[in-house]
């Protein structure tokens, strides 16, 4: 694997089946382009701060938007939200929390720590799909890093 | 050379002194003279006065007869009198003390006088009847008014002539002094000054007393006529008595006897003889005016009190009275004033005072308004009485002013009757004096005449403020007594020890329980008194009668009713002048109840005593000084107290340490003012250093006198409750950490509960999402490969997953609402691993593995619970040694110090990080990935819970690539 391509949507997710629907659904708004999904937390932060399998990548090299699972196994979304935040070559990047249930605590500690937004995950696959669409749209066509 | 150069100064100095013993003795001779001469003047003025009032009355007597009124003795009586005096009058008297007339023009004014007295004296000598009398009355008209006009002319001219010659008398002495002012020169002129201003002194000396002669006259006059007061002259030199009818009416003789100084001392009262004898016939050299009151019995056994008031005019050479002029008056009633008074010793002498000194004749002010010249006179006490100086001109209506505005209107009306109707006043009024001061007085007025013409208003004026407060005063006093009789309940009784008579008040009759119509005798009291104690009680009497010692006792009193009662008697003594017991005046008081409250607090206070000496506790005593009165055994152990007397002393001598603490003493002292008082935890040192806690109560005692006698205080050492409580108070602080603990478990339980939850929530939708979601993709990409029925089937699946979605968040519901009860018994552990081990085996490839279970203790808890972590480690080891070639597992467990048991399952499988350590036991918390391992996450989470809930605890020990080792622990069955 290319550790330097370009990526434009870093997709975290420890599920297979969600991450492969995530997929289909970006890929089918045509926003699938230079799409990379990592497996967990860890991983994640590899990526995002050249470590491990990583290590050598361009830090610089950031992606539009990370779309962050919460429930992972090791390290969970919040805890990788953090640890971008509080870096300043990451912290400027757009971060979508993708959640299973909009549980109040995770919502409130999601947003402290600089969420950008959150999309629930519906057992309903379509609305799922309208709203990876959504997200795309707006992260990776429309907003511009500063 | 002049006669002055003649004579030497010792010569002039001889004259000098000659002539001033010349004036000086003829000044006083002059004096003596005058004074001499007045006073036969006073006598022959007196008796003229009195012939004037007796011709008066004669003729009064006469005009009667026409109204059938007529005491024709009483007339022949007074008409020998008049011509009695008369004679006297007018050719002396030896009995009377009158010198035979020598003044021409009054033996000439007494010659003209004759005919009208011989013409009444003959027209009433020998009448016989009442027609008689009536027959006299031209008679007795005609020649009256010209006697009377004739007797005042008398007196004028009396009183001129005497006046005349005093005047000569004067003018010779004025010539004598000039003429030795003539002799001596200037050089003597101060010396004759001298004298001169005495004879000026001297003469007014002579106005005044001839003025008060007058007054005297009037005041006599006035006395007789008001009535009460009756004068009269004895000497008993010559048995000579002077009086009137008015003294034989006091002393109630019907008629005049021989010798009426006798007749009187016969009807003295013999207890009063003696002192009327001393009275008149002692000498008293002082010529101070002799006051006796003395009492009189009439035939018919009637009691009269005389107040006497004797002047001496002579004595002879020898001191003994020869001549004396008094008067008599009837106090009978002020007497009976007095004897109300008799139980209240100070008022009445007060009121006696005040009576005698009214009665005094000099103490009683004359007054006289003449209607024509509208001018009044005063006699000197009058003046004094409104504060007034002597002599200042008074006007009538000044007069009037003087009275305090709600009486001026009474005296004016009094004023204005008098003179239309001629008749007299006598009222008490509140007299204004100058100064302001408010005081009673009694005035008395009437209208006088001269020839039957109304010319002046006499009167008397009298102080009486002092009596008249007095007398308020003692109304208010009656009223308190009274009504302190009538609450008290006091029997007031007087013992007359002359008669024996007993008088007592109504209350008495209750107080001795006896009917109203009882008539008390010394001896009848005497016999309801206890026999035990009659001879103690008549001994006291008698020693109050014999010694100054006032009568106190109680002595039991067997009531009328026959009730025995205890009586209180209280007494004393009246004694008469000399001294002799006259009268016993007592009070009695039933006490029976107080005694017996007194009893009864004795008995208390000797009860309170035994029981503090007795009581099994600390118990102390006190009196209001903090003394020690008694004190029980236990007060010596509690405070330590060996081998010492404390009895009498004071507490804080005693113990020291009390005296410090100040807060004590405070208490101490509000104890004694009657508060209880008491604190259940205080600390205290005791005499021997050694720190107690106590409790304490502090009352007050009463004693017989139903007031304080001191405290009493009750100590009880409570350190050992203060101990127990104490370590109660430590595990009451140790329960309470724990259930503190055990609410922060039950915290962390619920928290455990929310991520369950929560996980839940998460996780248990992906799979849900994923049947969903590729059942969609399925339907999107192969539709044209599937007949209706396929879809149709692929809609099923579609929906469970909805369904199980849905599920899934009711039992979320479900598990939140309860908690499963552990329920213990005794389990076989190594029975339990077996079991679980057989199952488990079948799931996975039983050839490759390697499972060995040690011996294992016995555990207590519940049976299901514990399998179910059994199930969990066993099947984790397998799943996690799975991918080894063989897998190794083996269960055995170690003993700890702290009484559990620890079980211990070891795998050599994967392992893990020790990094995560912290999250292998949390709730859907996993360290692989599905695809690697799979699993819930719950299960650990359920492990410990459940190992928690056993009160044990859940651990692993792990290698990455080596193997995990889990413990859990278990208290000891």
């Amino acid at each position: 694997m290319d550790i330097n391509k370009t990526v434009e949507i870093l997709l975290v997710e420890d599920n297979d089946n969600d991450a492969e629907m995530a997929l289909r659904a970006l890929k089918k708004n045509n926003i699938s382009n230079k799409v990379t999904r990592l497996k967990d937390g860890e991983e994640a932060l590899d990526f995002l701060f050249c470590k491990g399998d990583y290590e050598g990548r361009n830090i610089h090299n950031l992606p539009k938007v990370i779309l962050l699972d919460l429930k992972m196994p090791k390290v969970d979304g919040l805890e990788v939200l953090k640890a971008v935040r509080s870096n300043k070559d990451t912290e400027k990047v757009p971060i979508v929390m993708l959640t299973s249930s909009r549980e109040e605590r995770d919502v409130v500690e999601g947003y402290k720590l600089g969420v950008n937004s959150f999309i629930v995950k519906p057992v309903e696959f379509n609305t799922f799909m309208e709203a990876v669409k959504d997200i795309g749209i707006y992260w990776v066509l429309l907003n511009e890093l500063p | 050379m002049s006669f002055f150069e003649r004579i030497s100064p010792k010569q002039i100095y001889l004259i000098a002194v000659s002539t001033l013993i010349v004036l000086i003795v003829s000044n006083q001779l002059l004096i003596h003279k005058i004074l001499d001469e007045k006073q036969d003047d006073a006598t022959v003025i007196n008796l003229a006065g009195r012939q004037r009032m007796l011709g008066q009355k004669i003729a009064k007597t006469v005009y009667l007869a026409e109204n059938g009124e007529i005491d024709l003795q009483g007339l022949k009586r007074d008409v020998e009198k008049w011509a009695l005096v008369h004679e006297g009058l007018t050719n002396g008297n030896q009995e009377f003390g009158i010198e035979a007339i020598e003044i021409e023009e009054i033996k000439q004014l007494f010659s003209e006088l004759e005919p009208h007295q011989v013409a009444i004296q003959e027209s009433l000598a020998n009448l016989s009847t009442q027609q008689d009398v009536i027959n006299s009355i031209p008679i007795i008209q005609k020649h009256e008014a010209s006697f009377l006009t004739k007797m005042d002319e008398i007196v004028d001219v009396f009183e001129s002539v005497s006046n005349n010659s005093v005047q000569k008398l004067i003018w010779f002495e004025i010539g004598l002094g000039l003429f030795s002012i003539l002799i001596l020169g200037l050089g003597f002129s101060l010396v004759f000054k001298i004298f001169s201003k005495q004879i000026g002194v001297k003469n007014e000396e002579l106005e005044k007393i001839t003025s008060e002669l007058v007054q005297a006259e009037n005041v006599l006059e006035i006395s007789e006529k008001i009535g009460g007061v009756v004068s009269w002259v004895f000497d008993f030199e010559k048995n000579r008595e002077l009086y009137g009818q008015n003294l034989l009416d006091l002393y109630g003789f019907d008629s005049k006897p021989e010798r009426i100084t006798e007749a009187i001392l016969k009807i003295v009262h013999p207890d009063d003889l003696e002192k009327v004898k001393r009275a008149f016939f002692k000498a008293n050299k002082k010529r101070k005016p002799w006051k006796v009151e003395y009492r009189i019995e009439s035939p018919t056994g009637e009691i009269k009190y005389i107040l006497a008031i004797v002047s001496v005019i002579k004595t002879n050479h020898e001191g003994k009275i020869v001549r004396v002029i008094g008067t008599s008056q009837d106090v009978t009633e002020s007497k009976k004033n007095e004897a109300e008074l008799t139980s209240r010793k100070q008022k009445l002498e007060l009121s006696l005072k005040t009576l005698q000194e009214i009665q005094e004749v000099a103490k009683i002010g004359t007054w006289e308004v003449d209607l024509q010249t509208m001018s009044a006179f005063w006699s000197d006490e009058v003046y004094r009485i409104h504060e007034v100086e002597t002599g200042t001109p008074i006007k009538v209506e000044e007069g009037i002013n003087f009275y305090r505005e709600d009486y001026r209107e009474i005296i004016q009306e009094s004023i204005n009757d008098a003179i239309e109707n001629k008749s007299s006043w006598d009222e008490e009024c509140i007299l204004l004096t100058k100064t302001g001061k408010e005081i009673w007085v009694r005035a008395i007025g009437y209208p006088f005449f001269e020839n039957d013409n109304l010319v002046g208003l006499r009167g008397l004026f009298m102080d009486i403020d002092e009596r008249k407060r007095a007398s308020q005063e003692l109304d208010k006093a009656n009223e308190k007594l009274q009504l302190s009789v009538e609450a008290g309940q006091l029997a007031i009784w007087i013992w007359d020890m002359k008669t024996n008579q007993l008088e007592w008040n109504d209350q008495a009759y209750e107080v001795f329980g006896v009917p109203k119509d009882f008539e008390p005798t010394f001896e009848k009291f005497s016999s309801m008194i206890h026999p035990d104690d009659l001879n103690y009680v008549v001994e006291a009497t008698q020693r109050t009668i014999e010694t100054d010692e006032k009568l106190d006792i109680q002595f039991r009193f067997n009531k009328g009713d026959g009730k025995e009662i205890i009586l209180s008697g209280r007494g004393d003594v009246v004694r008469d002048e000399d001294g002799n017991p006259v009268q016993m005046i007592g009070i009695n008081m039933d006490v029976t109840e107080r005694n017996e409250m007194v009893e009864n607090l004795k008995r208390q206070e000797s009860q309170l005593r035994s029981f503090v000496e007795q009581a099994p506790a600390a118990v102390a005593m006190f009196d209001t000084e903090m003394n020690y009165v008694t004190v029980s055994n236990k007060w010596y152990e509690h405070n330590r107290i060996e081998g010492e007397d404390i009895i009498g002393r004071s507490h804080y001598e005693v113990l020291p340490q009390v005296a410090k603490r100040k807060d004590w003493v405070k208490i101490h002292k509000r104890v004694l003012s009657g508060e209880e008082l008491s604190n259940d935890r205080d600390q205290f040192v005791r005499k021997d250093g050694s720190e107690i806690w106590i409790s304490w109560t502090g009352i007050p005692w009463y004693n017989r006198e139903m007031k304080i006698g001191g405290i009493i205080l009750y100590v009880t050492d409570i350190s050992k409750d203060v101990e127990y409580t104490e370590k109660l108070e430590s595990e009451i602080k140790e329960r309470t950490e724990q259930i503190r603990q055990q609410t922060e478990n039950l915290e962390i339980v619920n928290k455990e509960l929310e991520a369950f939850s929560y996980s839940i929530s998460h996780d248990l939708r992906a799979p849900l999402r994923s049947i969903n979601g590729f059942t969609d993709i399925l339907l999107e990409d192969y539709s044209d490969q599937l007949d209706d029925e396929g879809k149709r089937l692929m809609g099923i699946v579609k929906e469970s997953a909805v369904n199980m979605g849905q599920l899934i968040d009711d039992i979320l519901k479900f598990s939140r609402l309860g908690k499963k009860k552990i329920q213990k018994s005794q389990i076989d552990m190594k029975k339990l691993f077996e079991s679980v081990c057989e199952n488990e085996l079948k799931v996975y490839n039983e050839e490759k593995i390697e499972l060995s279970i040690s011996e294992l203790p016995e555990a207590k808890g519940d049976v299901t619970l514990l399998q179910q972590v059994v199930v969990n480690l066993v099947s984790n080891a397998l799943k996690y040694s799975s991918n080894e070639d063989k897998s190794i597992v083996n269960i055995g467990y170690e003993v700890s110090d702290t009484n559990k048991t620890i079980y211990y399952i070891k795998d050599n499988g994967v392992g893990f990080n020790m990094e995560y350590k912290d999250k292998l036991f949390g709730v859907f918390q996993r360290l692989h990935t599905k695809s690697e391992f799979e699993g819930t996450g719950v299960g650990l989470a359920i492990v410990k819970r459940i190992i928690n809930r056993h009160g044990g605890r859940i651990w692993a020990e792990s290698e990455v690539g080596i193997g995990s080792t889990f413990f859990f622990s278990l208290p000891n069955g």
